[in-house]
C-alpha cells in the first residue's frame, strides 16, 4: 500500500499505468469491442481513410485497422508474458546460482553473460531466429534469450548484495538451512530491482518482437501483430499513410506505458541504476 | 584474440545448427539425390566439422569468406561494400546523438528541476519508447512525401543520408541523455564540488573542470554501448529506406538461408562488437588515473 502510494505521487508513473491499463482492457476486452473480425476482409472497401464505418480505416485486405490493433494487443500481451516467463526466469536462475554460490561456476558463467552483453538485443534475436526458423514462436525464444543477460546481471547482483547484510549472517547462526534463508530472506529482500527490470522487460520485448515482425522474421504478416501490420503498411506509406499511424501509435504508448512504470517503480523502491 | 577465436567457433558452429541443407539449396529445386550429394562434395559439406572449420578459419586469413549460397559470388566484396554504408550510417548517426545527448543531459543537470530539465527527460523517455522504425516511416511521410524535401529510399545523395542518421540516433540520444544528466547530477553532489564551490572557482571553471570530468566515464561506456546498439538498430532503419547495408544485408541473407553469408555478416558484426568494446575499455584508462595504478 505504501509503495502505491508513493507511486501515487509521480505523475509520469501514473499516466504510464494508465497506458497500460488501456492496453491490457484492449487485450481482455478485444472481441466485444472489435465490431469485424480482423481476419475477415472487405474485399470493396480497401484502403479506407478513417471514419465512417471503420474507425481507423481499413488496410490493403480490406481489413478493420482498430480490430487489428485490438487483437494485436492480446498477442502482445502474451508476448510480454512468454518472454518474461522464459528469459526472466532462465535469466534469473542464473543469476541465483552465480550470486549465491559465486566461485567457478559463477565465472564461468558471467563471462558467457556478457559476451552475450555485448551483442545488440535485436542481433542476439536475428542469431537465435537464424537458428530456429522465422515465425511468432521463433521470435519470442528469440526475445527471451536475448533477455537472459540483463536478468542474470541484475538478479546476481541483487542477491550478492543482499547475501552480505547482517540479518542474513543471523538466520544463518540460527541455523536454518541455505534453501531455506536463499528463498525466505534473501530473494524477497532483493526483489526490489527484479521487479523494475520485469516492467522494462515487457515493454521491450514488445519493441523487439514488433521489430522482428517488421523485419518479416516474426509473427506471420497476415496476423493481428503491430510490427507485421507496419511492414505491410509500408508499401503504402504515400496512398495511405494511415495505415502506418495507428499501429505505431499502438506500440509506442504500450512500450511508454512499461517504461514510465518502471521508472517510477524504481524511484519509489529506491533502486540504484548501476 | 581468444574472445575473436571463441566467438568464431560458437559463430561456425551455431550457424551449422541451423535447419535445412544447403547444398539442397544450392542445387535447386528438382535436383536428384546424386546431384545433392556432388553439391555436398564440390562445397566440402561432407567432411567432418573440424575440417570444415579449419578451411572456413584458413580461407578468413586469405581474405575469402566464402562463396554465397543464392548469388555464387564470393561473399567478401558485396559484404565489405555493405559494411561500408553501414558504419557510414551508424557513425553519422552516433556523432548525432552524441551532440544532442551530451548536451541536452548536460543541460537539464545544471538546470535541474526547471522546465528545460522536465521537458528534455520528457522527450528521451519517448525517444526511448517508440520504434526506432515507425519514426523512420514517420519521418519518411512527413518529410518525403508531404514536404517532399529528402529522398525516400537509398544512399544516392548526401541528403538520403539525413533521414536514416537521425531515425538510428533516435534511441541512441534519449539513452545518452538519460546517462549524462544522472551522472552529472551525481557529480554535483559530490564532496569536492563542494569543495570547488567554497573555494570561489568560477563557475564554468568548476563545471568544465571538476564536474564534466568525472561525469564522462560512465557516460563513455554508454556512448560505447550505444554504438554496439545503433548497429543493431541499423537492420530496422535499413529496412525502412531500402539501404543497402549490412543488416539488411543478414535479414535477406536468413531469409534465404544462404548461410555461409549469415556467417560472415554475424562475424563481421562480432568483430566490430569487440573492436568497439575494446575502444570502451581503453578510454576508462584514458580517463581514470585510478585504474592506471593498479
Amino acid at each position: 500500500m505504501r509503495l502505491l502510494k508513493r507511486l501515487a505521487v509521480n505523475k509520469l508513473a501514473v499516466i504510464g499505468s494508465v497506458f497500460i491499463l488501456l492496453f491490457v482492457l484492449c487485450a481482455l476486452c478485444a472481441p466485444w469491442l472489435a465490431r469485424v473480425d480482423y481476419g475477415f476482409m472487405d474485399l470493396y472497401h480497401t484502403l479506407q481513410t478513417p471514419g465512417g464505418g471503420h474507425l481507423m480505416g481499413t488496410d490493403a485486405m480490406g481489413r478493420d485497422i482498430f480490430s487489428g490493433i485490438l487483437y494485436g494487443a492480446r498477442t502482445s500481451v502474451l508476448i510480454g508474458f512468454c518472454v518474461l516467463c522464459l528469459g526472466g526466469l532462465l535469466g534469473a536462475v542464473i543469476g541465483v546460482l552465480c550470486g549465491f554460490f559465486e566461485g567457478k561456476l559463477d565465472l564461468m558463467l558471467m563471462r558467457v553473460i556478457d559476451t552475450m552483453m555485448a551483442f545488440p538485443t535485436i542481433l542476439l534475436a536475428l542469431l537465435v531466429i537464424a537458428i530456429i526458423g522465422p515465425g511468432l514462436k521463433g521470435a519470442v525464444a528469440a526475445a527471451s534469450i536475448a533477455q537472459i543477460p540483463r536478468f542474470a546481471r541484475i538478479v546476481r547482483s541483487s542477491v550478492l548484495k543482499t547475501k552480505k547484510m547482517e540479518y542474513i549472517d543471523a538466520y544463518y547462526v540460527l541455523g536454518q538451512s541455505k534453501a531455506n534463508i536463499l528463498f525466505k530472506h534473501i530473494l524477497p529482500n532483493g526483489i526490489a530491482p527484479i521487479i523494475v527490470q520485469a516492467t522494462l522487460t515487457f515493454g521491450e520485448s514488445i519493441l523487439i518482437i514488433s521489430g522482428l515482425g517488421f523485419l518479416g522474421i516474426g509473427a506471420d504478416p497476415m496476423s493481428a501483430e503491430w510490427g507485421a501490420m507496419l511492414s505491410n503498411a509500408r508499401t503504402y506509406l504515400i496512398t495511405a499513410p494511415h495505415l502506418a499511424i495507428f499501429p505505431g501509435l499502438a506500440i509506442a504508448l504500450t512500450v511508454l506505458g512499461f517504461n514510465l512504470l518502471g521508472d517510477g517503480l524504481r524511484d519509489a523502491l529506491d533502486v540504484k541504476e548501476n | 584474440m581468444v574472445v575473436l577465436f571463441f566467438t568464431s567457433i560458437v559463430i561456425f558452429l551455431i550457424i551449422h545448427l541451423i535447419p535445412g541443407d544447403p547444398a539442397t539449396i544450392f542445387a535447386g529445386a528438382g535436383a536428384t539425390a546424386d546431384q545433392v550429394e556432388a553439391v555436398k562434395i564440390s562445397m566440402g559439406l561432407d567432411k567432418p566439422l573440424a575440417t570444415q572449420y579449419l578451411t572456413w578459419i584458413n580461407g578468413l586469413f586469405h581474405g575469402n569468406l566464402g562463396t554465397s549460397l543464392s548469388s555464387r559470388d564470393p561473399i567478401l566484396p558485396v559484404l565489405a561494400e555493405k559494411l561500408g554504408n553501414t558504419l557510414i550510417l551508424s557513425l553519422s548517426g552516433i556523432i548525432l546523438a552524441v551532440l544532442v545527448g551530451l548536451s541536452l543531459g548536460i543541460v537539464s543537470a545544471l538546470k535541474h528541476n526547471t522546465l528545460i530539465d522536465v521537458l528534455s527527460m520528457i522527450v528521451a523517455i519517448i525517444g526511448i519508447s517508440m520504434p526506432i522504425f515507425w519514426i523512420g516511416m514517420l519521418l519518411v511521410i512527413v518529410f518525403s512525401i508531404n514536404l517532399g524535401w529528402l529522398p525516400v529510399t537509398g544512399n544516392d545523395t548526401f541528403l538520403s543520408y539525413l533521414l536514416p542518421s537521425i531515425t538510428i540516433a533516435l534511441n541512441s540520444t534519449a539513452v545518452i541523455t538519460r546517462m549524462t544528466r544522472s551522472s552529472v547530477l551525481e557529480v554535483l553532489g559530490e564532496d569536492y564540488v563542494v569543495t570547488a564551490v567554497a573555494k570561489g572557482l568560477k563557475k564554468r571553471t568548476i563545471n568544465l573542470v571538476h564536474v564534466l570530468k568525472n561525469a564522462m566515464i560512465p557516460i563513455i561506456t554508454t556512448i560505447g554501448m550505444q554504438f554496439g546498439y545503433l548497429m543493431g538498430g541499423a537492420v530496422l532503419t535499413e529496412t525502412v529506406f531500402v539501404y543497402p547495408g549490412l543488416g539488411r544485408y543478414l535479414v535477406d541473407s536468413i531469409g534465404k538461408r544462404d548461410y555461409p553469408a549469415v556467417q560472415a555478416a554475424i562475424l563481421a558484426l562480432a568483430v566490430i562488437f569487440i573492436v568497439i568494446n575494446f575502444l570502451v575499455d581503453s578510454a576508462y584508462y584514458l580517463l581514470d588515473p585510478k585504474l592506471k595504478e593498479e
